[in-house]
């Protein structure tokens, strides 16, 4: 059995004490980005209730164009004002770089892809150029509750990044 | 106190008895793509522990380049092999059109975005879209399990799409 049928299984299980009757606009008016990886489990991380906050996620944590897109949903359609951003130590990002990458892809396939990697070197500073992004966008109205955080796989903990 | 706040004083209590540090290559060799809808509590939904699977989530749960990108990573660095998409019902995209979003921006900030919004009509034929998508990508490798739901907020159940 894959790891997908246990998880669907699992789905069944939840669903029996499963509230629903939430409205599609988060409570807290809160949308997070964070990186995808598995060792942070963003609910009990945060202390998050069902329907209270957006999470948005992809490798890195990192702004792009897509997390924009998601933002701008969140803040003009769902009603979101404040944005927590949080990276976090021992991350995959910092294990590779934009020319290595890109260049196994193309090893493999032929095909170099038209994106960047957005690997970084530093968790902290990479926080402040996804803050220095969300700033500089023209489709995020409201930007006076952003703040960025690390998150310590080793401890649990958030620190601020100023 | 702000929500950013409040979510803090929260992460503290985690931190007391969180046991780290867990491996950087998910456990079970899965990728999330999901919806960044506020209801969506994936790892109550899925079962999913610490260290298990990514988490990638954007508004819609669609696949845009900044998918592929984190599945791309996720699958050639990190080791994993099956992919669940899973979109929602009552979903914030269901709403809206691209050609309104996008005009409402242009409007109020005389810029027009240059991605596409990625609202969508029927639930089951925009997850079909996002497999699409990915089984089209000469980026991702492993391709034999990509697997797509729609999760029900008002019943906690997921339902495959076929």
């Amino acid at each position: 059995m894959s790891a997908v049928d246990d998880y669907v299984k699992n789905n069944k299980e939840y669903a029996l004490t499963h509230l629903g009757g939430r409205p599609v606009r988060p409570a807290r008016q809160v949308a997070i980005v964070a990186c995808m990886d598995s060792r942070m489990r963003i609910f009990p991380m945060l202390g998050l209730g069902d329907g209270e906050a957006h999470v948005v996620r992809n490798a890195g944590g990192v702004v792009t164009d897509d997390v924009v897109r998601s933002l701008a949903i969140s803040q003009r359609l769902l009603g979101t004002r404040e944005i927590m951003l949080i990276h976090h130590s021992d991350c995959g990002m910092q294990k590779t770089t934009e020319d290595e990458f890109k260049g196994a892809i193309e090893a493999d396939t032929g095909i170099r892809p038209p994106w960047a990697v957005e690997s970084f070197g530093d968790a902290a500073q990479d926080v402040r150029q996804s803050i220095g992004r969300l700033k500089a966008s023209p489709f995020i109205p409201h930007k006076d509750g952003i703040r960025g955080f690390v998150f310590d796989v080793d401890t649990g903990k958030l620190s601020e990044v100023i | 106190m702000s929500v950013t706040d409040e979510y803090l004083k929260n992460n503290a209590a985690y931190a007391e008895q969180f046991s780290g540090p867990l491996p950087l290559p998910p456990a079970s060799h899965v990728a999330v793509v999901a919806c960044m809808d506020a209801r969506l509590n994936v790892y109550g939904i899925l079962g999913l522990k610490e260290g298990e699977a990514h988490v990638i989530r954007n508004a819609g749960g669609v696949v845009t380049d900044d998918e592929i990108r984190s599945l791309a990573i996720s699958q050639r660095l990190l080791g994993t092999t099956e992919i669940i998409l899973i979109h929602h019902t009552d979903c914030g995209m269901l709403t809206f059109t691209d050609d309104a979003f996008k005009r409402a921006i242009q409007d109020e900030t005389g810029i027009k975005p240059e991605w596409a919004a990625e609202a969508f009509t029927d639930l089951d034929e925009d997850v079909r879209q996002s497999v699409a998508r990915i089984k089209a990508s000469p980026f991702i490798p492993r391709k034999d399990a990509v697997r797509g739901f729609v999760f029900d907020v008002a019943t906690g159940k997921l339902n495959e799409v076929s």
